[in-house]
């Protein structure tokens, strides 16, 4: 009853000034005897006056001087180093996990490659030295959730797995995942492992196509769960990201975390090489890389080298970075180290220069990338600049 | 309305300053809140640090389906309540919260009542937030306030009195009810 007469005269509200006497209280200030009477007086008008008080003081008393002299700017970077350290700390853990996965891998894809050739032994014909080394080509090994370890290429059965919620077939040099139930809620992985001198592609349970590149892995789920749809990336692939506003897609590297919607771009990596770049040719794509972000715009470029840790974004000729998916590479005003260390990972190559000075004549041009590396190479001595000893795989450059 | 949803579109554009902007905006507020159930002041600012942290290494701007104030303040608020069942330390306030869901009031409306007052503070025009900010947080005298914005003590107490008056209104209409019960049966 007492709370319905009140409400009209409003028990709180007793004098015009009764808010800078409740301040005053709070705040510590002297009140004068006045204030004082007033304020004892409102006080007891109502026991909600009592109760919004008590809250008041609590609020004062419990937190007065908890931040005192503290510089809010201090405050903000230790919160930013907090965060460069889990950052970091994540994505040692994920890569550290994922990484032994793909040594394994690549220890058993050494010992397939080196069985296979032992098992048919009449296949092999004596050729001359040169002639052994082939262009990459189309084949892989697939690991399954299961540890079962899958060889691909062109003449594999076409179903590979077949349950209720699971399909992968493997059709034209490339892997196809269909998630039927994609409410599954094990999430399993699976790792796509391409040796030197070879390719293949793979298409993810969203649609989102992935063509890699030689001597490089991928580390996915079999269907897209979560919040994000995640993938790991040691190496070189160019991907084609299914749009799907609501899940973004992450690649993840050692030294970059790429983050799309739907997009296409190519991502180069490999651990023994001291870059890592993402060229972006259509859509955006958001780079992370040293805990910082970046947003990519389409014909861009962003590079990070670990031996002098630069982060750099530039306007590049996307072609450039993209050709190997199409069977050719392009080069511009590239180096001849840059263009040989692409070579060597198609063509399963070892690189000597006789004169270091070599390494930085410019080409340009355009080189098949299934043509034999001899003619290939001649293309490169008609130049004049420079002189290619081949023996066995291992290719020793001279000053012309 | 309108910080969170600048800061929320700040997000789309430069995620370093929407960062920023959205400590400053609710750096000390969430620190009040955080601070208000732990009652340990180095704990609490490790709490909130925390979820600033959280906030940022998993992108939560991206995605907030209940809006970008609600989900910080939640996020510090379940921060906070791990906080104290990892230190066992059951206080008055953990021990009245559960008590009033046992007593089947309506759990989700206590909870939006806890925070009532924080998000009332970001309410307060920018001056009176800082002068309040000032004296709570950092326990300056109002002659301290009215000295380094180069106010008078009076502008000081006006302002204040109005923050006051302001939060009680807020007060009045949200948790006016539930403080009562929880009050008169503590």
């Amino acid at each position: 009853m007492e709370n319905q007469n009140n409400e009209h005269t409003d028990p709180w509200d007793m004098t015009e000034n009764i808010y800078e006497i409740l301040a005053n209280d709070l705040s510590g200030e002297p009140l004068s005897t006045e204030e004082a009477r007033l304020f004892e007086a409102w006080k007891q008008a109502h026991p909600a006056n009592q109760a919004i008080y008590r809250q008041f003081r609590s609020l004062m008393e419990r937190n007065s001087g908890i931040l005192r002299g503290t510089d809010r700017k201090i405050l903000f970077e230790r919160i930013q180093q907090k965060i460069k350290k889990q950052e970091t700390k994540r994505q040692k853990q994920k890569h550290l996990a994922w990484l032994s996965a793909a040594a394994s891998i690549l220890i058993i894809l050494g010992m397939f490659y080196y069985f296979s050739d032992n098992r048919h032994p009449e296949i092999k014909t004596p050729a001359p030295v040169a002639q052994q080394i082939k262009p990459g080509e189309s084949k892989a090994l697939l690991q399954l959730a299961t540890g079962e370890v899958i060889p691909l290429n062109a003449r594999q059965r076409e179903y590979i797995m077949v349950d209720s919620s699971l399909e992968i077939k493997n059709k034209a040099h490339t892997l196809i995942y269909d998630t039927k139930d994609p409410a599954t809620k094990d999430i399993t992985y699976n790792t796509l492992s391409v040796p030197l001198g070879a390719e293949y592609k793979v298409i993810l349970s969203d649609g989102t196509k992935v063509h890699l590149n030689s001597g490089s892995g991928l580390h996915y789920p079999t269907g897209f769960t979560g919040e994000n749809r995640e993938v790991c990336l040691i190496g070189e692939a160019y991907f084609e990201v299914a749009k799907d506003s609501l899940h973004p897609f992450i690649v993840k590297t050692g030294q970059m975390s790429i983050r799309v919607l739907g997009t296409s771009f190519n991502v180069k990596a490999y651990p023994a090489q001291e870059q890592t770049a993402a060229t972006l040719e259509e859509g955006k794509i958001q780079v992370t890389c040293q805990g910082k972000n970046y947003n990519i715009t389409p014909g861009s470029q962003i590079t990070y080298n670990t031996t002098d840790q630069k982060i750099e974004i530039k306007e590049v000729d996307t072609e450039l970075y993209t050709s190997w998916k199409s069977g050719y590479y392009k080069f511009e005003q590239m180096s001849l180290q840059e263009i040989m260390s692409t070579l060597a990972l198609w063509y399963d190559l070892n690189i000597f220069y006789q004169n270091p000075e070599t390494k930085n004549i410019l080409f340009t041009g355009r080189l098949k990338r299934y043509e034999n590396v001899e003619n290939l190479l001649k293309k490169f001595e008609q130049t004049n600049e420079v002189e290619f000893i081949i023996k066995e795989r291992s290719v020793t450059i001279k000053k012309k | 309305m309108g910080q969170a949803e600048t800061i929320l579109s700040l997000f789309k554009q430069n995620e370093e300053e929407a960062f920023k902007l959205l400590f400053d905006t609710y750096h000390d507020t969430l620190l009040l809140f955080a601070n208000q159930m732990i009652d340990d002041p180095e704990a609490a600012k490790d709490v909130v640090q925390n979820c600033f942290v959280d906030f940022w290494v998993h992108r939560r701007f991206a995605n907030l389906p209940n809006g970008l104030e609600q989900y910080i303040f939640q996020s510090v608020k379940h921060a906070t309540l791990n906080h104290l069942r990892g230190e066992k330390r059951r206080r008055k306030y953990y021990i009245a919260a559960e008590k009033n869901e046992r007593e089947n009031l309506n759990a989700s409306e206590i909870e939006w009542n806890d925070e009532v007052l924080y998000k009332a503070l970001n309410e307060l025009p920018e001056e009176r937030r800082k002068i309040f900010l000032m004296i709570c947080l950092e326990g300056m005298k109002y002659q301290e306030v009215a000295e380094k914005l180069h106010i008078s003590i009076n502008t000081v107490k006006k302002q204040m009195g109005r923050s006051f008056k302001f939060l009680r209104e807020k007060l009045q209409k949200n948790i006016f009810i539930t403080l009562f019960q929880l009050w008169t049966k503590c």
